[in-house]
């Protein structure tokens, strides 16, 4: 009998020691899970500490709003064509930053043409203003569409840019000089007579490449009106044989002319360029002529274009 | 006196050699062979091309001549004589160019005008004169806008040679005049 109290009573109090043990197994765990997650948990680390905070503003680069429509250009002979826009502009920081407007042409293979310093025309409120390019265009610029590059600054070293496109019209044009031949006096014997006063120098004053010819007239007599130096004992040529007389001179060599047809002259180029550069090739072409012979039938008098009207020099583009 | 003959001499022949000994002209054209005008079949525009005289310091007259692409294209100018006084930069010449309705797409034309100097022939020497020839293509396509073209309002005038010279001389006679006081 006491055995069987003895050992209810020990299943009793061993039941009631696994029940304690889940318990304080149950409770640890809700500590540990607490302490870890909850508010104000066990961290291990500090409960608190002074923060610093540097909060920098970035300045807001400026922009170009708006250019101006640019019509086509035409070239201005041996000089520039000043082109005129406007463009707008805005900083958000505020318009007293707006520096350094700037304008600039651009074409590939062209040498580029700006405005380094445009003028403000308008302050159009507090974050925007309005300015105004000037930009020379040379008569040897190319023909074509070319770019459009309106910049401005501010004062921060920030800066914006806007692209447009204009069109720079193409000029045929040429000055030449001096315009009259004169040879000296002739004895009908005398063949391969050169100019006494060329070369007649050709420069392009516009912007196209172009090519040249001669469409030569008959002369006639001033006084005998009928006596005739044909055009076709007559020659065109681009180089000289410089102070030569008779067969060594290369110009009596060259192209002959026809009495009233257009001679393409051999070798002949106008190229479009700065005609001012000193050589003999840039925006320029020069003329030599030689009287070949003459005819043995005529009477001994001067003979002119006076009566037909002078031969003409032609430029037509390539 | 012999010093001032020469120098009054050498005077006017300096001021002869800065006077340029021809004249010339330009024709501007916004169209040309690597910008051809396109238009389409029916189609028909005018094309305003810009006469200047910039350098000489003389008036020229210019006459104008369709030498091809005259089945599309006519000047439709009353007189095709145009006076270009000197410093002028823009004297219109206005063409008609209308492409046939039946044009093929992609077919082209090519308009030739030849623009030349009216001078007469003086003194007994071979005179020289000078001519432009302009050119450009016309395609048969979809229709670009016209070009609007910013011709100057007023003319620019160039220097002046002849006035340059003159005012030359007078300098030059002040310098001999002094030059003889002394």
């Amino acid at each position: 009998m006491a055995r069987r109290r003895y050992s209810r009573r020990s299943r009793r109090r061993s039941n009631n020691l696994h029940q304690g043990y889940f318990i304080a197994g149950l409770l640890f765990l809700a500590v540990a899970l607490f302490a870890v997650t909850g508010d104000g948990g066990i961290t291990g680390f500090a409960t608190s500490d002074d923060v610093g905070l540097n909060i920098t503003v970035g300045n807001i680069a400026p922009t170009v709003d708006d250019i101006s429509n640019i019509s086509a250009q035409n070239p201005t002979e041996a000089t520039f064509t000043e082109v005129i826009f406007t463009f707008n502009a805005t900083d958000s920081d505020g318009g007293s930053q707006l520096t350094g407007p700037t304008g600039r042409f651009n074409l590939t293979g062209e040498a580029f043409r700006d405005n380094a310093s445009c003028e403000e025309i308008t302050v159009i409120n507090s974050t925007s203003r309005e300015y105004r390019c000037n930009i020379k265009m040379y008569y040897f610029d190319a023909p074509g569409t070319w770019t459009v590059n309106a910049t401005i600054s501010d004062s921060n070293g920030d800066s914006g840019t806007r692209l447009e496109t204009f069109t720079f019209n193409q000029l045929l044009a040429m000055v030449l000089a001096p315009d009259n031949l004169t040879w000296a006096s002739l004895a009908f014997t005398d063949t391969n007579s050169t100019a006494n006063n060329d070369a007649t120098q050709i420069n392009n004053t516009g912007n196209a490449n172009s090519n040249l010819s001669v469409t030569a007239l008959d002369l006639h007599g001033e006084t005998t009106v009928p006596d005739t130096l044909n055009a076709e004992n007559f020659t065109v040529s681009t180089h000289t044989g410089g102070t030569c007389s008779g067969v060594t001179c290369s110009e009596c060599t060259e192209t002959l002319q026809a009495n009233g047809s257009a001679v393409n002259i051999t070798n002949a180029t106008l190229p479009r360029g700065n005609f001012s550069v000193s050589d003999l090739d840039t925006g320029k072409e020069l003329f030599y002529y030689c009287l070949l012979a003459l005819n043995q039938s005529i009477s001994s008098q001067s003979y002119s274009t006076s009566f037909l009207g002078p031969w003409t020099v032609t430029q037509f583009a390539v | 006196m012999k010093m001032n003959m020469r120098l009054w001499l050498g005077s006017i022949l300096t001021v002869l050699l800065l006077i340029p000994a021809a004249s010339a002209f330009g024709v501007s054209s916004p169209y040309w062979t690597d910008n051809p005008l396109v238009m389409e079949p029916g189609e028909s525009r005018e094309v305003i091309l810009s006469l200047q005289n910039m350098l000489g310091g003389e008036d020229m007259t210019i006459q104008a001549e369709m030498i091809g692409g005259s089945e599309i294209a006519t000047i439709i100018d009353s007189d095709t004589v145009y006076p270009v006084d000197f410093g002028e930069r823009h004297v219109p010449v206005t063409l008609s160019i209308a492409v046939p309705g039946d044009a093929e797409l992609g077919s082209a034309y090519s308009v030739n005008i030849e623009f030349k100097e009216v001078k007469a022939s003086e003194g007994s020497f071979v005179g020289l004169s000078t001519a432009v020839a302009t050119s450009f293509p016309v395609q048969v396509g979809e229709s670009a806008p016209e070009v609007e073209v910013q011709y100057p309002v007023e003319p620019q005038q160039g220097p002046n040679y002849l006035w340059i010279g003159l005012i030359l001389i007078a300098l030059l006679a002040v310098v001999a005049y002094l030059y003889k006081k002394r």
